[in-house]
């Protein structure tokens, strides 16, 4: 067990480092020079050439990736060419931000996906039970920034239950709460409906299996079976798809990001890119990798952990 | 709804600044704000809403009207400012006095001013800041490239020597590049501002919100509020509902066009104001076919400004025929030369003998700039031009690509500068124009020594540019302003300086 | 985004009830033509779209904008006086052919890498699924936003970014189809008998895993219209003039609160699209799911 926890981490470090290599070159061709979008219209070429100078941008990239690798991981990412403030705690706070929102989204996606999806295994040839799969099917087929502007469109403009955008901190207390539920609802409902689908695969197929038969035949009732034995083992399909969704929330809110005027990681990589803000792009992106790598490996810590069959075979 | 349609600012901006001082309108108190009578005693907080966000704060070295528009006027202030019809209004300097040969600038400075750090404002920071002007890589500081030295007279009094007269120098003071600064804060000009307005800069969180306090040590008189903030949002209809939904008291500069009509209630007031602004599709002169003056009078002829107009603002605003304003004391209508004539156009095509001209249409991805370059393809498909449009990311690839390596046929952008139409004598200028005859206007202009004369060289200026037909001036954007009821004074005019915030108050 | 498609590796493939009555209809025919005519429509539509319009879908005009439905513009007119019923119908055809793109990318790139990862000797294919898995860790959006960053906005940009998005979880779904063929009796034997690793490809894995296959292209598909929906709405996607039903939806976000209507039409296209392509890739699912052979 120990040493499997070794060995995964000792690939994860390789798959971070190898990642860093692929962003800091993959970015390095980025068109567009830092140090014109910035003087604007009127700046001379020695300008320009001064800021670039100054920025650094006009080093030999292996030197400028080996600066910006040791930096990220010491927390010292550098100066932002466009607010000239340190990245560091610009990308930090958007990462709060992101995180709270997909977790936010996450939660209303199970707490959608869940009993919908049970229902629709549960009661799979029954009128009812097709109902709750054509909901998830027609809920999957949505934009969630479509669901996000609808949203918007009743509950802050005609009804001003919600603010109509932008965010407060969890510091703020009520007031996140009514910043954070009208975009957690709109990434949430789009995938609640993509999770109740899995759920519903997922219960089905441990319908199938022999100890649920066993226990079916043993003469309990087929909803005590499943909350007996069968929610466990769906669960560890379902952790998988979510931590999967995971990974393309973090990125995919941008556009709820967008529609809501949430400072997230999403929001900011755009207006980086837009403004060739290169160390900030470098640094949004290879935190969503890194992210994306860490929920990667958590999982597979976890999920023999909570798959019984899985830990028998280690 | 209200709406109150300021007079024309024309006439307000024609009383020059030599007029003003032969008058001795230097004796002129600060100007009144309204509603501010009880000042400095409201705990009432003013949030507006902006569509352009600042990179920084720094507008020394970062170019773009979004810096300087917030802390201008709120937190820095100049020697004079640019009072909401216009008129050059005493600021930091009490008075001044020119000499009789238009190459000295003599001002009297307030006293008692202090920098928000606690430091004292005097002469020495006019001579520091004005020679910094030198290390200034954004925002035009050749603009006053005329200054060539400042002496320091006493602690209050300071005077300006200038290489030759310049007719526009007390206007360029008023814009950022009049800004003064504390000498100990311009290492960190980018995440702080330290100046001498009325409101003491807090905080920026980053394409999000700045953050202001009311100073209150400022020498004038205070300001209502006690709290500001600016908050950003990318796009007009993100900003209209946060309007609507209280998230924010005011809107400047609204550009959910469409939806000024749905503000009309009892709930909110709107005002229609002037900008500065010159949305304008730039020829390049280097590609085929746009390198004849009959070509391009065609491409003139063949735009439907007024459908141009519909598209990208509602209709709201003032179709152009020239690169000025209607603020501008030079003014004139030339929406009529070259107008649209889609016959016309097509004939004067064809006898050029370009009936298949194909283009491309580089334009910065700007939901105005969009909607204009979509009217104006299809206006063009009419003639028979195939137009290709390129979106290109604002600002970083549009400047790289057209401005910077001129790599277009048509381009089209809104110049918010104040009186970017100069740029027409700039031949190194991305619009490469080069003109000997317009350049001699505008040196006649410069060196004017009343009004009429320098209109009279601008528009002599302004006529040979629209001949030339350089590029096709679409319209002059207007500066929307939607506030919820209870926010009064808020500024109705972009003036391209800053938006002063300090005679704003707030009820309820 | 949401990928599906990379789920159901992991998860397993909508699986059928235990003990299914034998039926004479093939398993899923209700959900294929369902799904199929959907996306006949949509095809239908974009072909319709490429000789006649009601009117030309870039055809601006001042005066008539923002008008609701009219015998002349049968679901009113957009922002810049566009017939939207001739937009949504030309609209049909970016999000198609991005579908399309995106599917060839990944697949082109996702099939064979799986099919190579499965046939490599056992450490060297763990690696390709280790690089397999760093390419995972770059989400469809984020490289959409850096290619259009890099090479310019544009559909071909958007398609390479989304297919190569797409690309990594084929890869791992192929993988895992053609690992469960090469236990196989007759794979195993084509091995004993020294045929190469191409041979078996072609002559055993790619036949059987076919129907995965379909089912993955058809749901990447209905991924890529709606990635394609989300990045025109961030500016990222299709230019304009071009229609597509993504840029539609960001040009009435402006005016969303004084004519709902002009959100709705371009949205519904969207949401009918994906409908279809989901559904008729559940029907596919169940017709072609392996352990559906194994149950029966």
């Amino acid at each position: 067990m120990a040493l499997m926890i070794v060995r995964r981490l000792g690939v994860f470090l390789l798959t971070v480092w190898v990642a860093s290599l692929v962003v800091f070159f993959l970015l390095s061709v980025l068109p567009g020079d830092p140090a014109r979008a910035q003087l604007g219209l009127d700046a001379t070429e020695d300008q320009v050439q001064a800021l670039r100078e100054q920025l650094g941008v006009d080093r030999p990239l292996p030197v400028q990736y080996m600066e910006w690798v040791t930096g990220f991981f010491t927390g010292d990412m550098g100066i932002s060419y466009a607010s000239r403030a340190p990245v560091a705690p610009q990308v930090l706070d958007a990462l709060q931000v992101s995180l709270l929102l997909v977790a936010g989204g996450i939660l209303v996606a199970l707490v959608i996906a869940l009993p919908l999806g049970l229902l629709a295994a549960v009661r799979q040839n029954k009128p009812d039970g097709t109902l709750f799969s054509a909901v998830s099917q027609l809920g999957i087929s949505v934009p969630n920034f479509l669901a996000g502007l609808l949203l918007i469109g009743v509950f802050a403009v005609t009804l001003s239950w919600f603010p109509s955008g932008g965010w407060a901190p969890p510091a703020a207390g009520a007031d996140f709460l009514r910043h954070i539920a009208l975009p957690a609802l709109a990434l949430g409902l789009v995938n609640g409906a993509i999770l109740a689908r899995y759920t519903r695969a997922a219960v089905l197929e441990v319908m199938r299996e022999d100890f649920m038969r066993t226990a079916r035949a043993k003469g309990m009732k087929p909803g005590t079976a499943l909350l007996r034995h069968g929610l466990r083992n769906a669960m560890v399909p379902l952790i998988t798809v979510t931590s999967i969704e995971f990974a393309n929330l973090i990125i995919g809110a941008v556009v709820i990001e967008t529609v809501f005027v949430v400072p997230g990681l999403g929001s900011n990589l755009v207006r980086a890119v837009g403004n060739r803000d290169l160390i900030m792009v470098q640094s949004i992106v290879m935190c969503v990798v890194v992210l994306v790598l860490l929920v990667n490996l958590l999982v597979d810590l976890l999920r023999p952990v909570i798959d019984p069959r899985l830990r028998s075979a280690t | 709804m209200r709406i109150t349609r300021p007079q024309a600012l024309t006439a307000a901006l024609a009383i020059s600044t030599l007029t003003l001082a032969s008058c001795g309108a230097g004796d002129t108190a600060p100007a009144e704000e309204a509603g501010t009578e009880e000042t400095g005693n409201s705990d009432a907080s003013l949030a507006v809403g902006f569509a352009a966000v600042p990179a920084n704060l720094d507008f020394t070295s970062t170019g773009g009207a979004a810096i300087f528009e917030a802390l201008l006027y709120n937190t820095y202030e100049g020697l004079v400012r640019l009072g909401d019809d216009g008129t050059i209004e005493p600021l930091l300097a009490e008075s001044w006095d020119i000499s009789e040969d238009g190459l000295e600038y003599t001002f009297d400075l307030q006293e008692g001013v202090t920098f928000h750090d606690g430091s004292e404002f005097t002469a020495e920071n006019v001579e520091f800041s004005l020679e910094r002007l030198d290390e200034w890589t954004a925002n035009a500081p050749e603009n006053l490239e005329a200054l060539e030295s400042v002496e320091v007279v006493d602690e209050h009094t300071v005077t300006l020597h200038l290489s030759e007269p310049d007719y526009d120098v007390l206007f360029w003071l008023t814009g950022p590049e009049g800004a003064m600064f504390d000498p100990d804060s311009v290492d960190d000009l980018a995440t702080e501002a330290n100046g001498t307005g009325p409101f003491v800069f807090e905080s920026y969180e980053n394409a999000v919100e700045m953050s202001f306090s009311r100073n209150a040590d400022y020498w004038g008189e205070q300001p209502d509020v006690a709290e500001l903030s600016l908050l950003y949002y990318d796009d007009a209809n993100s900003a209209a509902n946060a309007l609507r939904t209280g998230g924010v008291d005011a809107l400047v500069r609204a550009e959910a066009y469409d939806q000024v009509d749905s503000f009309e209630d009892d709930e909110f007031t709107v005002q229609l104001g002037d900008s500065q602004g010159v949305v304008v599709v730039t020829l390049n002169s280097d590609s085929e076919g746009l390198s004849e003056v009959e070509v391009r009078q065609a491409i003139s002829m063949a735009i439907d400004k007024e459908s141009v107009l519909a598209a990208s603002t509602s209709g709201y605003g003032t179709e152009l025929g020239a690169p000025s304003v209607p603020t501008d004391p030079y003014y004139e209508d030339f929406s009529g030369t070259y107008a649209y004539d889609p016959e016309a156009a097509e004939q004067a095509l064809e006898d050029a003998g370009y009936d298949d001209l194909s283009l491309t249409f580089t334009i910065p991805n700007r939901p105005y700039a969009e909607a204009a370059a979509q009217v104006i393809q299809d206006n063009l498909s009419d003639i028979g031009v195939e137009v290709t449009i390129e979106s290109q990311e604002f600002p970083a690839v549009w400047i790289e690509e057209s401005m910077t390596d001129r790599n277009f046929d048509l381009t089209v952008v809104n110049h918010v500068e104040n009186r970017n139409m100069v740029n027409y004598g700039n031949p190194d200028h991305y619009w490469g124009y080069d003109s000997e005859e317009v350049r001699e206007h505008f040196d006649d202009a410069e060196s004017a020594t009343d009004d009429d004369e320098h209109s009279a060289a601008m528009l002599a200026a302004t006529e040979q540019i629209v001949e030339d037909v350089p590029g096709i001036w679409l319209y002059n954007p207007p500066n929307i302003v939607i506030s919820r009821t209870g926010v009064d004074g808020l500024p109705q005019n972009d003036l391209g300086a800053g938006f002063d915030f300090s005679g704003v108050t707030v009820t309820e | 985004m949401s990928t599906p498609e990379t789920a159901s590796s992991t998860t397993g493939e909508t699986p059928q009830p235990a003990q299914r009555p034998p039926r004479r209809r093939r398993a899923g025919t209700g959900l294929i033509i369902a799904g199929g005519t959907l996306v006949g429509l949509v095809v239908l539509m974009a072909l319709v779209s490429l000789v006649w319009t009601p009117q030309d879908p870039t055809a601006t005009g001042a005066t008539n904008r923002l008008e609701g439905p009219s015998a002349e513009h049968w679901l009113g007119t957009d922002g810049l006086g566009r017939d939207i019923a001739s937009m949504v119908l030309a609209g049909s055809r970016v999000p198609l052919l991005v579908g399309l793109g995106t599917v060839c990318v990944g697949f082109l790139i996702g099939v064979p890498y799986g099919i190579a990862a499965a046939l490599t000797e056992r450490g060297a294919g763990l690696w390709m699924m280790r690089g397999n898995d760093i390419a995972q860790a770059f989400p469809a959006l984020l490289l959409a936003i850096i290619l259009a960053a890099v090479f310019g906005v544009s559909t071909g940009t958007a398609v390479i970014a989304l297919g190569l998005g797409l690309a990594p979880g084929v890869a791992r779904v192929v993988r895992s189809g053609t690992l469960q063929v090469l236990s196989r009796d007759y794979a195993l034997a084509a091995r004993a008998a020294g045929r190469g690793s191409i041979y078996l490809a072609l002559r055993h894995v790619l036949p059987n895993i076919r129907g995965i296959i379909i089912v993955q292209a058809t749901v990447g598909f209905a991924i890529a219209v709606l990635a394609e929906a989300a990045l025109s709405f961030l500016g990222l996607g299709t230019p304009p003039p071009t229609p597509s039903w993504g840029r539609m939806l960001q040009d009435a976000q402006s005016v969303l609160n004084i004519a709902p209507l002009t959100v709705l039409w371009p949205g519904m296209a969207v949401a009918i699209t994906v409908l279809g392509f989901n559904l008729l890739g559940d029907g596919l699912r169940d017709r072609f799911d392996p352990r559906m052979e194994r149950t029966r």
